[in-house]
């Protein structure tokens, strides 16, 4: 019993990563029909940002904040220069647009900073709970990514920004002609998106070593989040994170690790025949 | 609505595509870049070096090292050791018993290298273009077995002899190739002495956590054998992983159930720190733990899992700087010299196999001649054919149908009170094995800097 609620509790912990990073993703193609290829680089770059900030001595908890904040203005800079310049256009030319920008920051980081793994060696030592071990960096991974996916809940359903994304997520047209300033919508939309995927970086270095490949890495499993939870609806991303994250560990567990992760494409494949528009249905951001 | 899911579903299967068919076709890409850059300074620096010791037209030795990605930290150390051994044929410097000759064939040495970001098609491409377009007159072996088998196929198609001092997975040398020897101990006996250890115990059982590699796979299958030959002897479990592994739970929560008396870990730099660590946070332990290769470095290892974690874990042990070994106290000190401090006991032997090829060659082309460019079957021939080759690994002998090594045998080295104390086999021993092990869940949490 132990052992299940171990592999549980770390299948879980790594889904609500999965859900931050699909999430975010969920949230542009939601808003505005664009599946942002680079988002793995936000990850990336979230995980160095952490860090660099940590290597230098700062408790890995505070650089969250500083992560979020820097990827929300990278987030808003890749959508003034390179997203909304090609909006109306199709989107197989915003995919690829973005995946080239995501190649160029990935090399340049490896040109910068070398292929190198780096570590973040700061939390360690575990929690029992019913038996089984739960380790202080996963736990910290929980604490801090579950209440940040309660927030973005909150400010797409309560807020009035929150309100005009979903407005503009269902009818752009629609809501400009009601005076929402779609353009505004857009661009907060990708930085929050972008500051969900730096702070899944941050945590993600709290867990695992990091490098220039991380993001993309982990962006693939994010795409398929995505997509099996619904593409567009943010709370799908959530659901499939959650759902891929367990039955990953559980796999590995009762089966064999190599296919732990050839589990989440065959959920995509799945998916993808039975119920080809998602777990949580046709495009919602709420 | 339709059109527009078609259209995700191909971009996904693209992706897909893009992420498994070229998994580091993106380092690959930067790798060029780097590459070039990296070989002209090299060469431009070996130039200035040797120009000052010797004027003839240099003997050019090339290949490709890893100074970045997951072999960094070791393929830094394997082109020390080349530039040592550069350096000290250069100066006249004893390379093996006896010799006090001022460069090999006359000739002063001149390193060619790039750096393929611990990438095997970059090593690939470096290969081919040392080769077949700057001509150089020998190779030496990319790092690792990986990359070695990667290359082998180029070695032989050009017949250029690949004296592969970091190779050591045996399925490299059972594919009949004939320009190839392996210049260190077979994968297979790096802890392949841990069962000897077992037995004197009274330990019978072992759960296995291998990285899917051909260094690490043959590993395991030799221990299996051992292990299963013991009296009660049996593999509980055994679990692959893959380079891009990271979370461990899973696997170490079954090793967990089993409760093996020993945990064999065969992995390598960071992934081997983070299945330490991650089996201490899970409470997944036993009395004696085995790692291959994953505790060589200080730097990556102990400052990774901690000292206090790192107590009584068994390691392989291949170098000692302090051995009374023609070559090895000259090498030592320049080392430390050009370097810094030298590896201490049983850590990182990489530079050791930098040396250890250039020593082999020297051997060969020493008594070949001239000949040994234009014909490197001979160099070959030579080293399959000739026992007892001394070197800082230890003297080598080669099987002469596949060039597999058939002399070196790692000892085993034991983490006790901070320092690496060689334990295995008795005869070599500085001090008794120290078993059981205590908890390592218990041990302080000692690690906080990075």
């Amino acid at each position: 019993m132990s052992d299940l609620i171990q592999i549980l509790l770390a299948g879980i912990t790594i889904g609500v990563v999965y859900a931050l990073v699909a999430g975010g993703l969920n949230l542009i193609f939601g808003v505005f029909d664009v599946l942002n290829a680079a988002h793995g680089e936000f990850i990336m770059l979230g995980a160095f940002t952490t860090y660099q900030l940590w290597s230098e001595g700062l408790h890995p908890l505070l650089t969250l904040p500083i992560s979020a904040v820097a990827m929300f203005l990278l987030g808003i800079v890749v959508q003034l220069v390179f997203v909304e310049p090609v909006l109306k256009s199709s989107t197989i030319i915003s995919f690829i647009l973005l995946f080239g920008l995501g190649a160029v920051i990935r090399s340049l980081t490896l040109l910068i900073a070398g292929a190198n793994d780096r570590v973040v060696f700061h939390y360690q030592g575990s929690v029992e709970i019913f038996g089984a071990f739960i380790s202080k960096g996963r736990l910290t991974v929980l604490a801090v990514a579950v209440p940040l996916l309660v927030a973005t809940h909150v400010y797409l359903k309560y807020s009035r920004l929150g309100v005009a994304t979903k407005a503009t997520a269902e009818h752009a047209d629609i809501a400009e002609a009601c005076g929402i300033n779609v353009r505004l919508v857009r661009l907060l939309t990708m930085g929050i998106a972008a500051a969900l995927a730096g702070v899944a970086g941050s945590l993600i270095a709290f867990l695992f070593p990091v490098n220039a490949q991380t993001g993309f890495t982990f962006i693939i499993i994010a795409f398929v989040v995505a997509v099996v939870g619904g593409l567009g609806n943010f709370y799908g991303s959530i659901l499939a994170g959650i759902l891929i994250g367990v039955a990953q560990a559980l796999v590995g567990f009762y089966i064999d690790s190599e296919l732990s992760l050839g589990v989440s494409y065959l959920a995509l494949v799945v998916v993808l025949l039975v119920r080809p528009t998602g777990l949580l249905g046709v495009k919602a951001v709420a | 609505m339709r059109n527009r899911w078609s259209l995700v579903f191909v971009l996904l299967t693209a992706l897909a595509l893009v992420a498994t068919a070229c998994g580091d076709s993106t380092e690959v890409t930067v790798t060029s870049v780097v590459t070039e850059t990296e070989t002209v300074t090299s060469v431009v620096t070996s130039v200035v070096t040797e120009t000052e010791t010797v004027a003839a037209e240099p003997i050019r030795v090339g290949g490709s090292v890893s100074l970045a990605g997951f072999n960094a930290a070791v393929g830094e150390e394997f082109l020390r050791g080349l530039e040592l051994w550069r350096d000290m044929i250069n100066n006249g410097t004893g390379i093996y018993e006896g010799r006090e000759t001022v460069g090999l064939l006359g000739r002063p040495v001149e390193l060619v290298f790039s750096n393929d970001e611990s990438s095997s098609e970059a090593a690939l491409r470096t290969y081919e273009r040392l080769i077949t377009q700057e001509g150089v007159d020998f190779i030496f072996p990319p790092f690792g077995s990986g990359a070695t088998g990667t290359i082998a196929p180029i070695a032989e198609r050009e017949q250029k002899a690949l004296i592969a001092t970091t190779a050591s997975a045996e399925t490299i040398y059972e594919q009949g190739l004939s320009y190839i020897v392996m210049g260190v101990s077979p994968s297979s006996k790096y802890i392949g002495r841990a069962p000897e250890i077992m037995a004197e115990q009274g330990f019978a059982t072992a759960a296995f956590l291998t990285l899917n590699n051909p260094f690490t796979l043959a590993s395991s299958d030799f221990l299996r054998g051992e292990i299963e030959a013991l009296d009660g002897g049996a593999v509980l479990s055994e679990d692959l992983f893959e380079f891009a592994t990271n979370d461990f739970t899973a696997i170490l929560t079954g090793v967990g159930a089993a409760s093996p008396d020993v945990i064999v870990i065969q992995a390598f730099g960071t992934q081997a720190v983070t299945i330490y660590n991650q089996m201490a946070d899970l409470g997944v332990d036993a009395p004696m733990i085995v790692m291959s290769a994953g505790a060589w470095r200080d730097d990556v290892f102990l400052a990774g899992a901690g000292v206090a974690k790192a107590e009584c874990l068994i390691a392989d042990h291949h170098w000692n700087p302090n051995d009374d070994i023609a070559g090895n106290a000259e090498f030592a000190a320049g080392y430390a010299e050009k370097y810094g401090s030298i590896a201490t006991i049983g850590s990182d032997p990489s530079p050791a196999m930098g040396l250890t090829y250039g020593q082999l060659l020297t051997y060969a082309v020493d008594a070949i001649g001239e000949s040994a460019i234009d014909d490197q079957s001979q160099i070959i021939d030579f080293l399959r054919n000739t026992d007892g080759l001394q070197t800082v690994l230890g003297l080598q002998t080669f099987d002469p149908e596949t060039g597999k090594n058939t002399a070196l045998t790692p000892s085993l080295i034991q983490f006790q009170g901070g320092e690496r104390v060689i334990v295995w086999p008795p005869e070599v021993a500085q001090g008794d094995v120290m078993l059981p092990c205590a908890p390592l869940a218990g041990r302080p949490e000692v690690v906080t800097e990075g």
